[in-house]
């Protein structure tokens, strides 16, 4: 949790308060660019336009919204578009993410607990079910948090949100099954 | 109750959303649902599966990794700082040579006004002095005639001689000698009306200095004739001036506290066109319309609006990205349109809401559209 005052002088021109600010939010920041685009490079790539953007950016936030949502909304945002333009670097459809297995770290560290199959079935889901799950799951966001963070009505979150558990359910008994892995 | 509202209750029960009564009623439900209690038991399972997922880490500090970048953008404050120093630094240096050439031309047109007062005051002093002349002639002559007439019964040829004589010695005193002399014996009434000239003479010459260094007509009168002979000038200077005025006006005015701006303009647009060109050269917009030039597209942090959104080309890790963001937006977010291989050509504003934009890659051109209210993106017309 980043302090409100850290903040305030941030905005107020303090660049160490700033600086601050950013390493206080990357972990979060990370950890949503991770769980959506599914691999450590993409995520530190993303990570890092994000915190500029938020550097940038600071002076624009408004206290009416929370500091973790609006910074949640802008890791988001980069994640979607990136999403959206994947023509000419990987083939990102939506359905068809791959985490990439090996060389990674968190992979080998994973490996022996079924959360490898949760990831997996994670990047499977449609990009707003996938979003909503890594907002509430990894950043452990009420409804009204995710509702802000994407600016969705609240009923929409939640239709999201167990949409996207049932997806993930179906998924993860078709791993059961080894239908998907074959 | 029936087993799809007792599925709504699940999914709200995992997120800690229900209240006493309705979790009561659910697990009353559940109890004599067996399909529904499997169906409790796997998502249960399956939400404490996400909420065990790593907490993963960043291989090491993003904000080490970007630091670099973040003291350039310090250093270089926020882009609106930048623009409004970069704009300040130029009107300073204009304004400095605005200042030297002012001064050049206030010497020039010192120099300018004391040789006119010279040339005025000489043509005083020598009308004055042909007056003086003929005025010391006339009194010499009538004092002449009245001795002549007063010693009518002397010798007539001495006093025709004495008068020729006389004559001869004014003569050769208005020829020769005697300004010094004659200027001693001035009468008192030529005297003072040469000295009334003189102070005539030194307040014209004050009136002209002070004309020529802050009265405007005269100079933009010399402007307007300038002009005239240059109309091509003109036509080359206007839109640079234009151009200035609008973004530098403000500051000049505040800085110089406005009196002497104008004249100063004149002054540099009379004397020098081409240093004028130099230190007004058109600088960039903040809102442009798409650039023909490639070598405009290529340059970082290019910008491209209409009145809603701001298109910026930013180069990252080889990668090329065309961020697009609302130019009034709470959260500032922006949609980003990333390449990696290709190189973004052109960027242009088909209307309000859709973007084009022009991509090189592997020696093809491929045009894009992208509709920033729907978020969607269609290969253009070629």
């Amino acid at each position: 949790m980043v302090e409100p005052q850290l903040i305030k002088a941030a905005q107020a021109g303090d660049n160490e308060a700033l600086v601050q600010v950013l390493r206080d939010i990357e972990s979060h920041v990370y950890r949503t660019a991770y769980y959506l685009l599914g691999n450590e490079q993409d995520a530190l790539d993303i990570s890092q336009e994000a915190l500029i953007r938020i550097y940038k950016k600071i002076t624009s936030y408004e206290e009416k919204a929370q500091f973790k949502t609006w910074v949640q909304r802008i890791v988001t945002n980069i994640c979607i578009d990136h999403f959206r333009k994947k023509k000419t670097t990987v083939s990102m459809d939506e359905h068809d993410i791959v985490i990439p297995t090996e060389n990674n770290v968190e992979k080998e560290l994973m490996q022996d607990i079924v959360t490898n199959d949760v990831q997996e079935a994670i990047s499977r889901l449609p990009d707003t079910y996938r979003t909503v799950i890594v907002l509430r799951y990894i950043q452990d966001f009420s409804y009204d948090e995710i509702a802000n963070a994407l600016d969705m009505p609240l009923n929409t979150v939640k239709s999201y949100l167990f949409r996207a558990r049932t997806k993930l359910q179906t998924l993860l008994h078709d791993y059961e099954k080894g239908g998907v892995h074959g | 109750m029936k087993c799809q509202e007792v599925v709504e209750l699940m999914q709200r029960n995992v997120d800690n959303d229900l209240t006493t009564q309705e979790y009561s009623e659910m697990m009353k439900h559940i109890q004599q649902c067996s399909q529904c209690a499997d169906m409790l038991q796997r998502l249960n399972r399956l939400s404490n599966d996400l909420e065990t997922l790593p907490k993963v880490e960043p291989p090491g500090s993003i904000v080490d990794m970007i630091l670099p970048q973040l003291q350039d953008m310090a250093g270089e404050e926020k882009p609106e700082e930048v623009n409004l120093t970069s704009t300040t630094s130029t009107h300073h240096k204009h304004n400095k040579k605005a200042k030297n050439k002012k001064k050049f031309s206030a010497r020039k047109w010192m120099a300018v006004a004391g040789g006119m007062a010279a040339t005025i005051w000489i043509s005083i002093i020598a009308l004055d002095w042909n007056e003086l002349d003929h005025s010391i002639n006339d009194q010499v002559q009538e004092e002449y005639q009245s001795e002549i007439s007063e010693s009518s019964s002397a010798d007539k040829m001495h006093q025709s001689n004495s008068v020729n004589d006389t004559q001869d010695e004014v003569e050769t005193g208005k020829e020769e000698q005697t300004q010094p002399v004659e200027k001693s014996e001035m009468p008192e009434d030529n005297a003072r009306s040469m000295q009334q000239s003189e102070v005539i003479n030194k307040d014209e010459v004050s009136m002209e200095f002070a004309e020529s260094t802050t009265s405007d007509e005269q100079v933009e009168g010399e402007i307007e004739a300038e002009v005239e002979r240059n109309p091509e000038t003109q036509n080359e200077n206007s839109p640079a001036e234009d151009e200035n005025s609008r973004q530098l006006s403000q500051p000049i005015d505040k800085e110089n506290s406005g009196s002497e701006q104008p004249e100063v303009e004149s002054f540099i647009f009379e004397n020098d066109v081409s240093e004028q060109e130099e230190s007004f050269a058109p600088s960039e917009p903040e809102v442009l319309p798409a650039p023909e030039d490639k070598s405009e597209v290529e340059a970082s942090d290019d910008v491209y609006g209409n009145e809603q959104y701001v298109v910026t080309i930013e180069q990252q890790n080889e990668q090329q990205r065309l961020v697009i963001s609302m130019v009034q937006n709470e959260y500032n977010e922006a949609d980003t349109l990333s390449w990696k291989d290709g190189v973004i050509t052109t960027v242009q504003w088909l209307d309000e809401a859709r973007v084009s934009y022009h991509v090189l890659y592997n020696e093809q051109l491929t045009i894009y559209e992208y509709n920033v209210i729907e978020k969607t993106e269609v290969e253009g017309p070629s």
